[in-house]
């Protein structure tokens, strides 16, 4: 659907978007995660020709975005819907007025727009809203009357951009609830930018780390926080080293618990006939998926037994070096 | 006030009145009309805009400084050539009209100008994501959203040229400013000219509630 091949970007001296090579397929949910200044709300306007760039190609459906102009770039962009942060409606029209305008631009008949409108009302759930204007409404349903603007022309893709950033956690959860809905009812690819690790976590099937304009890591969702790297971890919050004991080596394991299963841990003790203390520990839900990731601690003396095991079980681990 | 003085009153204020009010509606109507046209070309042109253009944004930029520089009386003495070629007269309501046009549009220009760039630019994104073009971002959308602030800003012009007028009336363009300038100034006749006054600021007050009403309804 969308094929991107070593973009780059810079504004003067600044490289924004560094090397940039990812493969979005149909029915994809993409996230594109980094902090904030990363690059990848540029980068999800590059997609739909908001933002150009200057190396490298990118492609919608086989076709070189930076090549269409004019009335071409707009026939382009009514088949990629977009949502944003600050929601961006007329605040002067309602929302029935507001799902309608894409519709007017592109020269639909009354009946034909109202039917859609209605349509779309009902599918993002505020039929009830439809005469009220945006000030009247709450974070989350404005977003609603957002997504059902950006699905107004049957766009192929969605794009978001940090369109959960403003909304409170269980808004942000019924939000993502809709996308997902969207994605898996209407087959709608989606490109997710964000900051924020829940997203990934609840609507994702893949995954790229952005990091000062460059993928740091790319893949299936699980499999990027299997190998949990540096800067996955940096922006999941757990920089914890600090924390753990000194004495003896500290390990982290990675692990899904479908391919485990629960008591691995008690029959890797029972086995190994080994002692050791569990130092940090966390379980999370990755769309149906539960990961774990925990560090034990062991004495220095008997570890070569227990790396043979964990290699022998399959699971993802490391030694973490101690900082002090 | 005498007998004499209502009759002087009726006689005199009245139809100077309504040069008065023919002069600012019509100043105000041909400045909006102006000022909506050359503020969307600022607005288009800027470096943000749509279709920026540096060259002319400046040039236009400039003419409309020079001319919010000049003191009004000035200025209309200083278009009394121009407005000859236009009008055929320098003198009367009619020929009052074209430096109160040029006065008027440039300061109308700034305030529609500073309300469409008020709109919210990640408004004007979302509408280019979904493939609005140039010209129905304009007129779909920034003119729509910005429109009480655009009718506030009139309000606030319609009081400034009904101002201007007055002034104009200093130099033979007639108008309530010619007579409160020549009764309360040359002869001294303070009821007329308090008259006017009380009447200048009736029409003040007319036009800045309708606006206020208007900008709360529209918002």
């Amino acid at each position: 659907m969308v094929k991107i091949d070593r973009l780059s970007k810079s504004y003067g001296e600044l490289e924004v978007l560094n090397d940039i090579s990812l493969e979005i397929q149909q029915g994809d949910i993409y996230g594109l995660i980094g902090h904030s200044g990363a690059g990848k709300s540029t980068l999800l306007r590059c997609i739909n020709g908001l933002e150009s760039y200057s190396n490298g190609t990118l492609k919608v459906e086989n076709l070189e975005v930076k090549n269409f102009q004019g009335k071409r770039i707009r026939e382009l962009r009514k088949n990629i819907g977009m949502i944003f942060q600050d929601f961006s409606l007329m605040e002067r029209k309602t929302a029935y007025e507001n799902i309608a305008l894409p519709l007017e631009c592109w020269g639909y008949e009354s009946n034909e727009i109202d039917n859609r409108v209605k349509e779309l009302l009902t599918l993002v759930g505020i039929e009830e809203k439809s005469n009220v204007k945006p000030r009247h409404l709450s974070g989350g349903q404005k977003q609603r009357v957002a997504i059902a603007r950006a699905l107004a022309l049957n766009p192929k893709m969605l794009l978001c951009d940090e369109a959960t950033s403003a909304l409170d956690p269980r808004t942000m959860k019924s939000i993502l609830a809709l996308l997902r809905e969207i994605n898996e009812k209407l087959d709608i690819t989606i490109v997710v930018v964000t900051h924020q690790m829940p997203v990934i976590k609840q609507v994702c099937n893949k995954v790229a780390v952005i990091d000062e304009g460059k993928i740091v890591v790319k893949g299936k969702v699980e499999k990027v926080f299997l190998n949990q790297p540096d800067v996955l971890r940096r922006l999941l919050g757990e920089e914890d080293n600090n924390q753990l004991p000194n004495a003896g080596i500290n390990i982290r394991i990675t692990y899904s618990k479908e391919e485990i299963g629960n008591g691995f841990l008690s029959k890797l003790a029972r086995e190994l006939d080994l002692d050791f203390s569990i130092v940090w520990g966390k379980l999370e839900k990755y769309r149906e998926n539960t990961l774990g990731s925990i560090v034990i601690n062991i004495v220095q003396d008997n570890e070569k037994d227990l790396f043979n095991y964990l290699d022998k079980i399959n699971v993802n681990w490391e030694v973490m070096k101690n900082e002090s | 006030m005498s007998h004499k003085d209502l009759e002087l009153f009726a006689q005199i204020v009245i139809p100077e009145l309504g040069k008065t009010l023919y002069m600012v509606s019509l100043s105000t109507i041909l400045s909006t009309i102006l000022g909506f046209g050359l503020a969307i070309l600022l607005v288009v042109t800027d470096e943000n805009g749509l279709s920026p253009n540096k060259l002319f944004y400046q040039v236009l930029n400039t003419i409309i400084n020079i001319v919010r520089s000049f003191p009004f009386i000035i200025l209309i003495v200083a278009l009394i050539p121009f407005t000859r070629l236009v009008v055929g007269t320098s003198i009367g309501s009619s020929a009052a009209l074209v430096p109160l046009v040029i006065c008027g549009s440039s300061f109308i220009t700034r305030i529609i100008e500073s309300s469409l760039k008020g709109v919210d630019e990640s408004l004007i994104e979302a509408a280019k994501s979904f493939g609005a073009s140039n010209s129905q971002i304009i007129f779909k959308i920034m003119i729509v959203e910005a429109f009480p602030s655009i009718v506030s800003g009139i309000t606030f012009a319609i009081i400034l040229l009904l101002g201007a007028t007055a002034m104009a009336g200093a130099v033979g363009a007639g108008g309530l400013g010619t007579v409160a300038l020549t009764y309360g100034y040359q002869v001294f006749n303070d009821t007329i000219m308090y008259g006017t006054v009380i009447i200048l600021i009736i029409i003040v007050q007319v036009i800045q509630m309708t606006g206020n009403i208007l900008y709360k309804k529209l918002k």
